[in-house]
C-alpha cells in the first residue's frame, strides 16, 4: 500500500482551515482562520497562498474561480475544497499530533491546555 | 452642501495598477478581489501587497520552472555566449539575464506557448532582458560587452532553446497534478484533447529526427580534424548515435486516431497510446542515453591521450564527462517525471472507461 502524502506542520493549519470553512474557503478566510488557529502568531496572506498552490499540486486541494463579486471590485475569488487525499492526509496528521499531544499530557499534567502563561517547564535549569 | 469627509473604499488606482501588475497574469484576478476585501488605506493596501506578492512569485516560479530545464538552458546559453565571445566573464550578464528572463516570463505569461509564435514572443521578451543586460554592461564595465561572435553563438543558443520549447510545450507551464487527474467530460473534450497530443507528438519527433541529422552532420566536422584515432572513432559514433536517434524517433510517431469513435472507443485508443507513450518515456534512458556513452567514452580516451602525449593537466576531460553525464541525469529525470504524469493520466483515462462502461 502507498504512504499517503506527507505535509508539513503549516500544511496540516492550511489544511485544517479549508476543512472548517467547507464552502466559504477562500484566500481572505482561510488565512483568518490560519491566524485564528496559530494565535497569537500572525502569518502573511503570500504564505498561505503558497502553501494552497503547494497543497494543490501535492493533488491535496482542488479549487476553481467562482463569479466576481461587487465588494471586491469586480473580481472573482478562487474557492479551495479538500480532496478525499487531503482529508485522509489531514486526518493521519492530526492522528500524529493527538498522539504527541497524550504522551506530552502524562509528562505535564491535564491542566496544561488551561494553565496558560501560568504554565511552568517540568526541567527547569 | 455636504463637507463630510468622504471614505475610501477602494485603493488608489496607480498603486492598484502597479499591484496588479506585479502579481504573474493566472493569479492577478483572485489576489486583487483579496487584497481589495482587506482595503483600509491606501498604506496598509501596498503593506499587504508587499508582504503578499513575492511569496505568490516564488510560488509560481516553483510551478513554472524546474530546476532541470533551468539547467538545461543555462548550458545551452553558456555555450553559445562563452564559446562565441571566447571568454566564459563576458558571458556572465547575458546568461544571467537570459536565465531570469525565461524563468520570470514563464511565471507572469498568461498562456501555454504552444505555437511557434508564442514561443518566438517568449525569446523575444528573454532578447529583451539581454539587451537591458548590456546597457547595464555598457555603463558599468564596458570592456565585457559582448562581441559580434559572441551575439552570433548567443543567437545559435536562442535557436536551440526555441526548438527545445517547441519540442516540449510543458517547459515553462504549470501543470498541476489536478489536470492530469481530470477526466474529459465529453466526446468533445476528449477527441480535441487526442488530436492536440497527436500534433504536439508529431511536432515533437520531427523536431527530434531533424536535431538527430544535424547532430549527425555536425559531429562530422571534429572527426575529420581529430588528433587521433580514439577522438575520430568517438565524433564517428556520436554522429552514427544522431542518425541512430532519427531512425528511432520516427517508429514512435503517434498514431491517428481514426475519426466517428465513441466515447468508450476513443478513451481505448487514447489510453493504449499514452501506454505506449509511456513505456518509451520511462525507458529513455536505455535506448536514449547509454547508446551515447561509447562516444564519449572514445572522445575522452582520446583527449587523455593527447594531454598525455603535450604533458596537458588531465581535469578538463573529467569536466567534460561530469558535464555530460549531469545533462544525461537532468534529461533522465525529466523523463521519469513526464512518465509519472502520463502514469497519472493513464490511470485517469482508465477509471474513467470503467465509469462509462
Amino acid at each position: 500500500m502507498a504512504l499517503p502524502e506527507s505535509i508539513g506542520q503549516f500544511e496540516h493549519v492550511v489544511l485544517a482551515a479549508v476543512l472548517a470553512l467547507d464552502e466559504a474557503a477562500y484566500g481572505v478566510t482561510i488565512h483568518a482562520k490560519v491566524e485564528e488557529f496559530i494565535a497569537p502568531r500572525t502569518v502573511s496572506l503570500g504564505a498561505v497562498y503558497a502553501t494552497l498552490d503547494r497543497l494543490e499540486d501535492k493533488g491535496l486541494v482542488r479549487s476553481w474561480l467562482s463569479d466576481p463579486t461587487p465588494e471586491r471590485g469586480g473580481r472573482s475569488k478562487r474557492h479551495y475544497r479538500l480532496e478525499p487525499h487531503g482529508e485522509r492526509a489531514l486526518r493521519d496528521t492530526t492522528l500524529a499530533a493527538k498522539r504527541i499531544c497524550d504522551n506530552l499530557e502524562r509528562i505535564w499534567g491535564e491542566d496544561v491546555w488551561t494553565a496558560g502563561p501560568r504554565w511552568k517547564p517540568v526541567r527547569q535549569s | 452642501m455636504d463637507r463630510r469627509p468622504t471614505v475610501e473604499t477602494r485603493p488608489p488606482v496607480l498603486i492598484e495598477a502597479i499591484v496588479r501588475l506585479s502579481i504573474p497574469a493566472c493569479r492577478r484576478e483572485h489576489v486583487i478581489g483579496d487584497l481589495w476585501e482587506r482595503y483600509r488605506t491606501p498604506g496598509s493596501f501596498l503593506l499587504d501587497a508587499i508582504r503578499t506578492v513575492p511569496f505568490i512569485v516564488v510560488s509560481q516560479v516553483r510551478r513554472t520552472s524546474m530546476i532541470g530545464s533551468v539547467l538545461i538552458h543555462t548550458f545551452a546559453l553558456v555555450v553559445g555566449f562563452a564559446a562565441g565571445a571566447g571568454n566564459f566573464n563576458s558571458a556572465i550578464a547575458p546568461v544571467t539575464a537570459a536565465v531570469v528572463g525565461f524563468v520570470l516570463r514563464d511565471a507572469y505569461k498568461s498562456t501555454v506557448s504552444l505555437t511557434a509564435r508564442q514561443v518566438l514572443r517568449d525569446h523575444v521578451v528573454v532578447a529583451g532582458f539581454v539587451a537591458a543586460s548590456q546597457i547595464v554592461v555598457a555603463l558599468v564595465s564596458p570592456d565585457l560587452l559582448l562581441s559580434f561572435r559572441a551575439l552570433v553563438g548567443g543567437t545559435v543558443s536562442f535557436g536551440l532553446t526555441f526548438f527545445l520549447r517547441l519540442q516540449n510545450p510543458g517547459i515553462g507551464s504549470p501543470q498541476p497534478r489536478q489536470a492530469f487527474a481530470q477526466a474529459p467530460a465529453s466526446l468533445d473534450a476528449l477527441v480535441t484533447e487526442v488530436r492536440m497530443h497527436e500534433r504536439l507528438g508529431q511536432r515533437a519527433i520531427r523536431i527530434e529526427m531533424g536535431a538527430g541529422i544535424v547532430v549527425a552532420a555536425f559531429f562530422l566536422i571534429p572527426s575529420a580534424n581529430a588528433t587521433n584515432w580514439a577522438v575520430r572513432v568517438g565524433w564517428i559514433l556520436a554522429s552514427a548515435y544522431g542518425l541512430y536517434v532519427a531512425a528511432v524517433v520516427s517508429r514512435h510517431r503517434p498514431r491517428r486516431m481514426p475519426d466517428g469513435l465513441g466515447f468508450t472507443a476513443s478513451l481505448e485508443f487514447y489510453r493504449a497510446t499514452l501506454e505506449r507513450q509511456h513505456r518509451t518515456i520511462r525507458t529513455m534512458w536505455l535506448w536514449y542515453l547509454m547508446p551515447f556513452t561509447p562516444a564519449i567514452a572514445f572522445i575522452m580516451f582520446g583527449g587523455m591521450l593527447v594531454a598525455t602525449e603535450r604533458g596537458r593537466p588531465l581535469w578538463p576531460g573529467v569536466v567534460f564527462v561530469a558535464v555530460m553525464a549531469g545533462i544525461g541525469l537532468l534529461v533522465h529525470r525529466g523523463s521519469q517525471d513526464m512518465a509519472r504524469k502520463l502514469r497519472l493520466r493513464i490511470d485517469t483515462l482508465a477509471s474513467a472507461q470503467e465509469q462509462a462502461q
